[in-house]
């Protein structure tokens, strides 16, 4: 099951940043698009993980009953953020051509942000593939652009951090490294990563921003033309909107 | 283990491919960035710019790439065939990318550190890379203060868990011994008691719920982080893990079950250093020494409990455990291993794990012999031996370098009491000859240990070693042998010559591992033309086949004019006292000088550039004031103590060399100013050594062998604290000459006895073999052959047997097994000579009989018992006792015996004692004066004087030490021991009673230890200075109430070790200018008793 691609509705770019806006309307929103999201969304296998974890907490002779209680209770009211997530991965891979082993568990925050990091790791292109590192916001706000890309945890300064720390970017081409041996993915690593060892500024960057209010360019406009004055190729940095119906984003979200 | 042919396969990797020439580039930045970080004070800096971190960062990366493609081989519990290449890659990867990251600044900021420094760790153990990662540790100071992280709890609670985690790690990584790891152990359960409040705290303040589930998560990450770590501290410490499973099964448990909790906390960089960690933590498992404990025996497992707590050992190296876990130096079936281990690999702690196999396997009786090639190193070993098998009711014993067994030493030998018996004998190879051939000991010979078994190859007491070896081979077929050496290409052919069937050779040598980083260069001085007679040093690091760093051009040493000589005046010796003194700075250096007199020539030099040591360290004083009293007060080297310069060569006594060691192994020297001689002693390391010259100080001179060469270079660099040890060659008149033998490869080990056949075969004088054979260079072979006929006692059995007994050796048996014709034809002439030669024996069989006793060949043997038939001053059959021997009225009796010796081949360096032809009698008096307490100095005064002033008292004694412990100590007692057993003496064994029997037996050992009663030998043989050894030999006999006669030395110790100081300064002479508590320190370090 893939999600509908929608209709371009503008584009804001400002070279070399590509930024474009793409709606899709209530019709696209059908049983297969929200199966599609919350198949990210509701992992399966990140459940039996946990589950594991559980039964295994007390092996470690810490008390352990307050975070088994905390772990164990259900959190039922998804919040749109996480299906915004979701809702991005999803769709970066049917139609970006990304594909995003890292699976976070989207249930479960971290809030101590001193830990960099990107929301999706993973390739993009699978001709010349390259790494993809993604950011996402999700705002119901009217204004354009909204809040949520500004500050220091906004958009903005997300996909900067991605594109200037060359710490951040290693650690991440690291840490999937851990993994790729004998993954489906390999050979799309080690052709991404060789890229990315030859220039370290090798790598695409997605800011995806989803919406559930009118599409208007100047959510992605001024961020565009921010970012192209310190954007150098080969990075490659790609801004998207996505506008959903006003009241859609919990369709996504139900298990 | 990660070798060398790994490290160059790893660059086919894709990841490194893709570097292209940025990777060579950034490893030699970053080693030449290593380089100078660690030679600071001395070397010019280039400091790191940005594009150099950048790169280096970058490459790093790409090896720490190939390091992750396929890690989890190293989680697997085996690694199968197929699967080693794979490991090899993953370590090799993380050794390039340690040996990169190791050389960039560290994060500023806390947490940022934690990781960096945790990571860079986990690599160096990946990359077998541990001592190295020990040391950096060390270097960046993140030593200090390690506890306080847990005991400070202002952090929120997440951050104060990793932070102590953090401290917990560093300890395990810097192994400051046991209690510093059994910390861990209470720093987890303070943890534990922390959680309460500080958990609940964090908790409550995450108010969203799903935030709350991410903060949970991690803790669960940290808590099964400090679980495994309180698991693996204790594993490390107790060899026990407190859980259910193997160590192994129980870490990967909490590691998994952590980084799966940190990743799905979405705290990737804690996922990704967790993941390392945890290979991390089951390499350093494997490596524990309680890892070789499994069935290895009750005596294995207490000697690791002994060996982590008291001497605070807690890992093995790399090459220790590749020898014990992966190589089967412990196999059961193999009869003969052969270890080629590079220098610093710790080998003697490989020597004990197999020597007590073979002791719990080999019976209640079975002893072990190791073999030390010098007297220092047989002192050495002993002290280590008994340090760590005393605590496990192990007797060690060690015989001393004379090639008599005197009396008490033979009593040692024979003891049956279970309590005394002797378990460990330690020996240089003459003397073990000695007791084998003569089966001293009845018990059963477990195990031979060689130590420095590449000196097969030696040009003077090559053959004799290779013809031990060939005769306990020959006389005890259940005995195993244990050979380790440094450098040996074809280790394998001695493995095989030993046990054909049941060998073993465990090759270390390609392995990459390296005790520590080495550069090898070549110096000279360099004119400076700014004023007249000024010059500085300048070095050239060299490419040599021992993976070498290299530093780009020639670099500048030190200050101008390093050594107060004008730049027209500076010899070899000078520029090596120059490049010494810069160096001491980073810790001690060695200066090796061509010939003796040199090395004082050097310590003078550097004499007048080093300030005194203010104030003089203990242990300095300590041997300031030994020299004082067992040398002379006056003795130079008591002034160059002052400045931390010590000198080594054969000089000294045992006793005094032994000392200076002990000074430059613990690092209160700057400078030592050796021999060359100091390449076959020296088994510490010090930072730095310079050559002189690659002469051997041998008559003629002869060029030190390659292996010899990276022998005593491998000492360069201490395993704790030097991150780079430097060895520098003089560039003389041909600095080419000096680039090539290091780039030469150490070729084969080749035997003497072979090297000897092919000389002559080259010469065309192979059918002289039969007349050669007679020559003195052959004497040990013709002892070798006498052997078989006191055995066999009748030619034709002899006969039979030649071929077989040339077939222990392993010159014949490798001509033997050669294809060659030249090959074929010498053995076939050595076989036809050694055939004629066991039959001329047969005219005079009781010479060869009287072989086997003295030591002799059966012409040594020939020419004293005709000699003294015929010589008119010899001494009375009662007239064979120290009163009269060694007293004025019987100098012309020891004078016309010592005229014998000088006769026999074998013993003829005693004619080296004196310069004159009026030699016997000086020697006698020589002899006389050192048995009757004449101290060094007042012998060197009255019989090697030539002069006035200090050089020339410096130069008599000298003179006087090398004709004591040389010469008289070596030929002088082997003669008098080899004599006295002669039955042309006249001396009637069978009328005498015990005691004058005894008597007779320690004439030698009086002689060897320079005193003049029995119970003086007793206190000698157990260490005793020998200013105090009389006196106190009489208070032992008093205290006990026995004779000297009636007891022995393991009692002689105990009551040794039981003296108080001020029973010491009791019995001390009244010149001496030690304390009591002086001499028990002394004593208790030459003795190798703990304190």
């Amino acid at each position: 099951m893939s999600l509908p691609a929608g209709r371009e509705c503008y584009a804001a770019d400002a070279a070399p940043i590509k930024a474009r806006g793409h709606q899709l309307v209530a019709d696209d929103i059908d049983d297969a698009a929200c199966s599609a999201v919350s198949e990210v969304l509701w992992d399966a296998q990140g459940k039996a993980e946990l589950e594991t974890l559980l039964s295994e907490a007390a092996t470690t002779e810490f008390e352990t009953d307050r975070i088994q209680a905390i772990l164990e209770s259900d959190v039922q009211d998804v919040e749109d953020w996480r299906v915004g997530e979701a809702f991005a991965q999803r769709y970066l891979e049917d139609h970006e051509d990304c594909m995003f082993p890292w699976a976070p568990r989207r249930d479960l925050k971290n809030p101590m942000g001193s830990h960099p990091g990107a929301e999706l790791v993973g390739f993009r292109n699978p001709e010349t593939p390259r790494f993809a590192f993604g950011e996402v916001k999700t705002s119901s706000q009217q204004n354009a652009p909204p809040s949520v890309i500004y500050g220091d945890d906004g958009l903005r300064a997300q996909i900067k951090e991605l594109r200037d720390e060359s710490r951040v970017t290693r650690n991440l081409v690291k840490w999937l490294g851990m993994r790729a041996h004998g993954a489906s993915w390999e050979a799309d690593y080690k052709s991404a990563a060789a890229a990315f060892l030859v220039n370290g500024r090798d790598f695409v960057v997605f800011g995806v921003l989803v919406r559930d209010v009118e599409p208007d360019p100047a959510d992605l406009s001024g961020s565009a033309e921010d970012l192209a004055s310190d954007t150098i190729a080969p990075t490659v940095i790609e801004l998207h909107a996505l506008y959903v119906p006003p009241e859609h984003i919990p369709e996504f979200g139900k298990p | 283990m990660i070798t060398t042919q790994a490290l160059i396969e790893i660059e086919a990797h894709w990841a490194i491919q893709a570097m292209g020439d940025d990777a060579p580039r950034a490893l030699a930045r970053a080693s030449e960035l290593h380089v100078e970080v660690a030679l600071a004070p001395v070397l010019e800096q280039s400091p790191a710019s940005a594009d150099d971190i950048a790169l280096i960062d970058r490459v790093a990366t790409a090896y720490e790439l190939a390091a992750l493609d396929g890690l989890a081989v190293l989680l697997r519990p085996f690694v199968s065939e197929d699967e080693e290449a794979r490991a090899q890659q993953v370590r090799a990867g993380a050794y390039r990318a340690f040996e990169l990251l190791r050389a960039l600044p560290l994060p500023e900021e806390i947490d940022m550190r934690v990781f960096a420094v945790l990571h860079l760790a986990a690599l160096g153990y990946c990359g077998e890379r541990w001592t190295d990662a020990r040391r950096w540790l060390t270097e960046r100071d993140i030593h200090s203060h390690l506890w306080t992280a847990v005991e400070d709890t202002d952090a929120q609670w997440d951050q104060h868990l990793l932070r102590a985690l953090y401290s917990c790690w560093v300890a395990l990584l810097r192994k400051e011994g046991w209690q510093d790891l059994a910390a861990i152990e209470g720093a987890v359960a303070t943890l534990r008691e922390q959680q309460q409040t500080l958990e609940t705290e964090l908790l409550t303040e995450q108010s969203p719920p799903v935030v709350r589930k991410g903060v949970a998560l991690k803790l669960l990450a940290l808590y099964h982080w400090a679980k495994a770590t309180e698991v693996l501290a204790r594993y490390m410490t107790t060899g026990r893990t407190g859980a259910s499973g193997t160590v192994q099964t129980v870490l990967d448990q909490h590691f998994e079950a952590s980084a799966s909790a940190a990743a799905a906390s979405g705290d990737l960089e804690l996922d990704f250093l967790l993941r390392w960690l945890h290979v991390a933590a089951r390499e350093m498992a494997s490596g524990s020494l309680w890892s070789a404990a499994g069935n290895a025996g009750d005596a294995i497992t207490r000697f690791i409990e002994h060996v982590t707590q008291a001497r605070g050992i807690i890992e093995f190296l790399p090459p220790q455990r590749a020898a014990l876990k992966e190589q089967g130096l412990l196999d059961q079936a193999s009869r003969a291993v052969v270890v080629e281990l590079p220098t610093s690999g710790g080998k003697t702690a490989l020597a004990e794990f197999r020597m007590l196999q073979a002791l719990e396997f080999g019976g209640d009786d079975a002893w072990v012999a190791y073999v030390a090639p010098t007297r220092a190193l047989v002192a050495q070993v002993e002290r280590r031996l008994r340090a760590d098998f005393s605590p496990l009711g192990i007797e060690v014993a060690a015989l001393s370098a004379a090639v008599e067994v005197d009396a008490f030493e033979r009593g040692l030998l024979a003891e049956e009491g279970a309590l005394r018996r002797v378990n460990v004998l330690v020996a240089t190879p003459e003397k073990l000859d000695m007791v084998i051939r003569n089966e001293l000991v009845a018990r059963p010979l477990a195990l031979v240990v060689m130590d420095e078994a590449h000196n097969i190859e030696e040009h003077d007491r090559g053959l004799g070693i290779e013809l031990l070896l060939a005769t306990i081979k020959h006389d005890s077929p259940n005995t195993r042998f244990l050979l380790l050496m440094p450098f040996v290409p074809n280790a394998d052919d001695l493995a095989r010559w030993l046990a054909p069937d049941a060998s073993r050779t465990i090759s270390l040598g390609a392995s990459a591992w390296q005790p520590n980083e080495q550069i090898v260069v070549v110096y000279s001085p360099e004119r400076l033309d700014d004023a007249p007679g000024n010059w500085r040093l300048r070095m050239e690091t060299l490419v040599t086949t021992r993976g070498s760093v290299t530093l780009s051009g020639s670099r500048r040493v030190g200050p101008d004019r390093p050594v107060d000589k004008p730049y027209s005046g500076v010899s070899l010796t000078a520029t090596t006292a120059a490049m010494a003194k810069v160096f001491s700075e980073r810790g001690t250096s060695i200066g090796v000088a061509r010939t003796l007199p040199d090395t004082w020539t050097m310590a003078r030099l550097v004499e007048n550039e080093l300030p005194e040591l203010d104030p003089v360290p203990d242990a300095i004083g300590l041997v300031q004031r030994f020299l004082k009293t067992e040398v002379d007060p006056e003795f130079e080297l008591v002034r160059l103590l002052k400045r931390g310069i010590g000198v080594h060569h054969s000089g000294l006594s045992d006793e005094a060399r032994s000392l200076i060691e002990w000074l430059a192994e613990t690092s209160e020297l700057r400078v030592l100013c050796a021999t060359t001689g100091i390449s076959q002693g020296i088994d510490f390391p010090v930072s730095s050594v310079f050559l002189a010259t690659r002469q051997l100080p041998t008559r003629p001179a002869r060029e030190m062998t390659r292996r010899a060469f990276w022998n005593l270079a491998g000492r360069a660099g201490r395993l704790q604290h030097d991150s780079v040890g430097v060895v520098g060659l003089a560039a003389g008149n041909d600095p080419a000459a000096v680039k090539q033998y290091v780039v030469d490869a150490t070729g084969d080990l080749v035997s003497h006895l072979e090297q000897t056949l092919k000389r002559l075969w080259e010469a065309g004088t192979m059918s002289n073999l039969e007349a050669v054979i007679h020559s003195e260079e052959w004497a040990s072979f013709r002892t070798y052959v006498a052997h078989l006929w006191r055995q066999k006692r009748e030619l034709e059995a002899v006969l039979a047997e030649t071929e077989q007994l040339l077939r222990n050796t392993l010159g014949y048996s490798s001509l033997k097994s050669s294809s060659s014709d030249s090959a074929q034809s010498q053995a076939a002439a050595l076989l036809e000579a050694t055939r004629k030669y066991a039959t001329s024996l047969a005219d005079h069989s009781e010479n060869a009989v009287l072989a086997d006793s003295t030591g002799f060949s059966p012409e040594g043997v020939r020419s004293a018992l005709l000699d003294l038939q015929g010589l008119e001053d010899k001494p009375r059959p009662d007239e064979w006792t120290p009163t009269s021997l060694f007293s004025e009225s019987g100098q012309p009796r020891l004078a016309a015996l010592i005229g014998v010796m000088l006769r026999v081949p074998e013993l003829n360096s005693l004619g080296d004692l004196v310069r004159d032809g009026e030699g016997r009698d000086t020697i006698a008096r020589i002899a006389q004066a050192w048995v009757n307490g004449d101290t060094i100095g007042e012998i060197a005064q009255e019989f090697f004087a030539s002069g006035h002033g200090e050089e020339a008292l410096t130069s008599a004694i000298s003179d006087a030490c090398r004709g004591i412990y040389r010469q008289l100590g070596y030929a002088g007692t082997w003669g008098l021991a080899a004599l006295s057993k002669l039955p042309t003496t006249g001396i009637d064994y069978e009328a005498m009673n015990e005691e004058e029997r005894r008597l007779l037996n320690q004439l030698p050992a009086m002689l060897y230890h320079g005193v003049r009663t029995e119970a003086g030998v007793l206190m000698r043989m157990n260490s005793v200075p020998r200013s105090v050894a009389e006196a106190l030999g009489e208070h032992f006999e008093e205290a006990s109430g026995k004779r000297a006669a009636e007891t022995n030395p393991h009692d002689a110790r105990e009551f040794v070790a039981s003296l108080e100081a001020d029973e010491w300064a009791a019995l001390a002479p009244q010149s001496s200018h030690m304390s009591g508590a002086d001499y028990r320190t002394v004593w208790r370090h030459l003795s190798g008793t703990e304190s």
